[in-house]
């Protein structure tokens, strides 16, 4: 099976999510336990970096889905960054930078939470 | 004992012998004459009557429990004694009807339980029956009867002087052959009174009972040898002698039980308890094995640890798999106010020190013990405590304590049984947690199954047949249901619509929004004829059904054979292939649009394009899911839509089913031995 990890740092008010390897169906839930962590933890602005994951299947895609109603009602946001081509790809393909905030790099996301 | 068992035949052909003996004494009265081959009669008739009531009895009495027969014997045998000792009908000659028919009854009566006791003591002897043992016995009460009859006495001696009423005189020798018999008599009584093994099934309590009574047995039978002269010899001298003869084999009988159980009464406790840890194990094993009824297997193990180790209280913690913290699982007369304590915490210093250890525990005296503070709770109501951890693979998954109210209370050997109880529970523990867990997994394979199934029913059977479109279509799952949708809907003679999707969801989830997704198409794909406002509609609907995590991409679109145009959206879906004969070229054409369930409405409205292509003869349309272009070889490398296009490119002269062969193909070689980790759908339309 393949492996995933998620790491978590604080910048100010944004927790950044570094995520690694396979998010598929199998880890899925590890990502998810982590987000509902943040919110109910009352943090509301997540950056996830997405520059050493390898591959994200559908159900890694709903993950997101899962808690962005919640947190955009807690005038909070996700922001996606750091996604190789192939990662853009897939989220592109379903229409989701219409949904998200996908910035090529960290820093962006953060200047974008913090003004 | 069942009573038409009772009233057998001997026992029916017994009583009537008895009446007509009681008829014979009645004639006697009235001065009928009696000769003495009537009077020999009346002695064969009361032998005879004894003989069938022993055959009455030994198949009356089966399957009484050794001590109840010991006390049927002492019963019956006091009986016996009480009314042969202090009867007033020892007078030999009756002299009236009353007297005959009160000695007659007490006489019948006495030896109806000599029988009954004779027949028990049959029953005591065969517990442990062997070869010889039934011919012993036989041969035994045969002698009985035949001294009955040869000894004249009243009394039980050894007068062998044959006074058999006959005219002529017989040989002296003849004493000589008595004599001899009446030996074989005596060792048969002692060789029949070896046969002591029922001692060996009874408990201590139960040795300590029969040991007393059967002293009273004992002394009750020499008290009647010494009297010699009791009623049932006045009634008849030969069942006299029987009697008296009985009396002797009851009394050796009874002298060397007495022996027996004094040798065995010292072991009587230890083996009373192998006896028990046997049975407590196999009852354990019974149940670990059979039931996996864990509460039962806990509630066995804490009443054998009571009865068996003889502990004054017990209880067993096991470690809960989901908290890490050890709860208490079953208990044994636990004081109330312990009991409260291990409800709200049973984790204490003792489980600490013990799961630590990962030893036993043994404490002899509570009172003394410093190591833990804790204990002292204890201190007023209990002298000793053993801990046994059960350990599972090196970790401690439980406790069980035993506690007893006297210092030093355990033994090495209580340790050894409670070890073995606690490896039985870890056992039990272990079995039931497995099947618990295969019962999870059988009822999640059973759940793909069904999943897999819908699926399969949700995919069209055939390939709609149209005169100007060549249709082939494939659907291959993967283990974990991915979720993949296609279909055809033949509106009117001109019109086919054509979906593919792929739902994120798995298992039986998937295959449940796909069932809504077809039914949704189904019902709005002949009101819209635009495939971008049945989309529109189709994503209303389901984003209020759909779970917030789920979502679906969808490519639909209508192919207009008149018009000779494919009019699409896509719903975030994969693009679609399109080779134009015209062009020599393959396009992938991706309209925007995103995937259903995404969005309330309004921006999937303002996204979503619609694409419309004017056909010609040879173009080839190819719809895929993401299993095609993101299948992977063992490098990790995806297929991508790149390959794809080589294929069709490469194939275009082919027919749909070559084409569509084509691709499965190349995906089959491409990805190798790597598991497949998404359904996969390929559908080639080529224009004929």
């Amino acid at each position: 099976m393949e492996s995933f990890e998620v790491s978590k740092k604080e910048d100010g008010k944004v927790v950044i999510l570094n995520i690694k390897g396979y998010l598929d169906a199998h880890t899925a839930p590890m990502l998810e336990n982590e987000l509902q962590q943040l919110v109910d933890a009352g943090k509301y602005n997540i950056l996830v970096n997405f520059s050493e994951l390898l591959y994200i299947s559908s159900a890694g895609l709903g993950v997101f889905m899962g808690f962005i109603e919640n947190i955009r009602n807690n005038e909070g946001d996700i922001k996606l960054s750091d996604m190789n081509s192939k990662i853009y790809r897939v989220f592109d393909l379903l229409g989701f930078p219409t949904l998200y905030d996908i910035v090529e790099e960290e820093q962006e996301a953060l200047k974008k939470f913090n003004s | 004992m069942n009573l038409k068992k009772t009233i057998n035949q001997p026992f029916i052909i017994a009583i009537i012998l008895f009446v007509v003996v009681f008829l014979i004494d009645i004639a006697a009265l009235f001065n009928l004459s009696l000769t003495t081959s009537i009077k020999n009669v009346r002695d064969l008739l009361v032998m005879s009557g004894t003989i069938f009531l022993l055959i009455a009895f030994v198949r009356w009495i089966q399957g009484i429990a050794i001590y109840n027969e010991i006390k049927y014997i002492l019963y019956s045998y006091m009986f016996i004694f009480s009314i042969n000792y202090f009867s007033p009908f020892c007078d030999r000659i009756a002299n009236s009807v009353e007297h005959i028919i009160l000695r007659s009854i007490a006489s019948i009566v006495s030896l109806f339980f000599l029988i009954f006791v004779l027949a028990l003591i049959r029953d005591l002897i065969f517990v442990q029956r062997k070869k010889g043992t039934s011919r012993n016995f036989n041969l035994l009460f045969i002698l009985l009867i035949y001294y009955s009859f040869f000894s004249k006495s009243t009394n039980f001696d050894f007068n062998f002087k044959m006074q058999f009423p006959t005219a002529f005189v017989l040989p002296e020798w003849i004493n000589i052959v008595y004599l001899v018999l009446t030996i074989l008599m005596i060792y048969l009584i002692v060789i029949n009174s070896f046969k002591t093994h029922w001692v060996k099934f009874i408990n201590k309590n139960e040795k300590v009972k029969t040991f007393f009574s059967s002293i009273i047995i004992l002394t009750l039978s020499i008290l009647l040898i010494i009297k010699g002269k009791v009623v049932v010899s006045t009634y008849n001298i030969t069942a006299g002698n029987f009697f008296s003869a009985c009396c002797v084999f009851i009394t050796v009988y009874f002298a060397f039980s007495i022996i027996v159980i004094l040798l065995h009464l010292p072991t009587a406790g230890v083996y009373d308890r192998k006896v028990k840890e046997l049975s407590s194990l196999h009852n354990l094993s019974r149940n670990i094995l059979g039931v996996f009824d864990l509460e039962r297997v806990m509630k066995i193990i804490t009443d054998q640890t009571i009865e068996v180790a003889g502990a004054n209280y017990c209880w067993l913690l096991v470690k809960n798999l989901g908290s890490n913290k050890f709860e208490l699982v079953a208990q044994k007369d636990l004081p109330i106010t312990l009991l409260d304590n291990f409800s709200e915490n049973p984790t204490s210093e003792l489980t600490e020190l013990v799961e630590d250890n990962k030893t036993a525990l043994k404490i002899d005296r509570i009172s003394k013990y410093k190591l833990i503070s804790e204990i002292k709770v204890w201190r007023n109501r209990s002298g000793s405590l053993l801990a046994i951890p059960l350990i599972s693979n090196e970790q401690v998954m439980g406790i069980l304590f035993a506690v007893k109210n006297n210092e030093y209370g355990f033994l090495a050997d209580d340790q050894a049984l409670l070890t073995m109880f606690a490896n039985n529970a870890t056992i039990a523990i272990e079995n039931a947690r497995l099947l618990k867990t295969s019962l999870e997994r059988e009822q999640y394979e059973q759940e793909l199954k069904v999943a897999h199934d819908a699926q399969r029913k949700l995919l069209p059977a055939n390939m709609p047949e149209t005169k100007t479109l060549e249709i082939d279509a494939s659907c291959i799952t993967a283990n974990e249901v991915g979720g993949d949708y296609y279909d055809f809907f033949q509106y009117d003679k001109s019109k086919l619509g054509v979906i593919i999707g792929d739902v994120s969801g798995k298992g039986a989830e998937a295959a449940f929004y796909m069932a809504e997704v077809k039914g949704v198409i189904e019902s709005l794909g002949s009101i819209y004829s635009s495939p971008k406002e049945l989309l529109i509609k189709t994503n209303k609907i389901l984003f209020n059904t759909l779970d917030k995590k789920t979502f679906i991409s969808a490519l639909y679109g209508i192919f207009d054979l008149r018009k000779k145009t494919f009019t699409f959206s896509r719903a975030g879906h994969c693009p679609l292939l399109y080779w134009s004969k015209e062009d020599k070229e393959v396009y992938l054409i991706e309209p925007a649009g995103l995937a259903l369930g995404l969005d309330s409405g309004k921006n999937f409205q303002n996204i979503l394009k619609e694409e419309k292509i004017t056909y010609k003869p040879d173009d080839i349309f190819v719809f895929i899911t993401d299993g095609v272009n993101e299948a992977r070889n063992s490098d990790q490398e995806e297929f991508e839509e790149q390959r794809l296009c080589d294929i069709v490119f490469e194939n275009h002269n082919q027919n749909a089913t070559a084409i569509k062969n084509a691709i499965l193909e190349k995906i089959e070689t491409f990805v190798g031995n790597q598991k497949q980790h998404d359904d996969l759908t390929v559908i080639v339309i080529k224009v004929k």
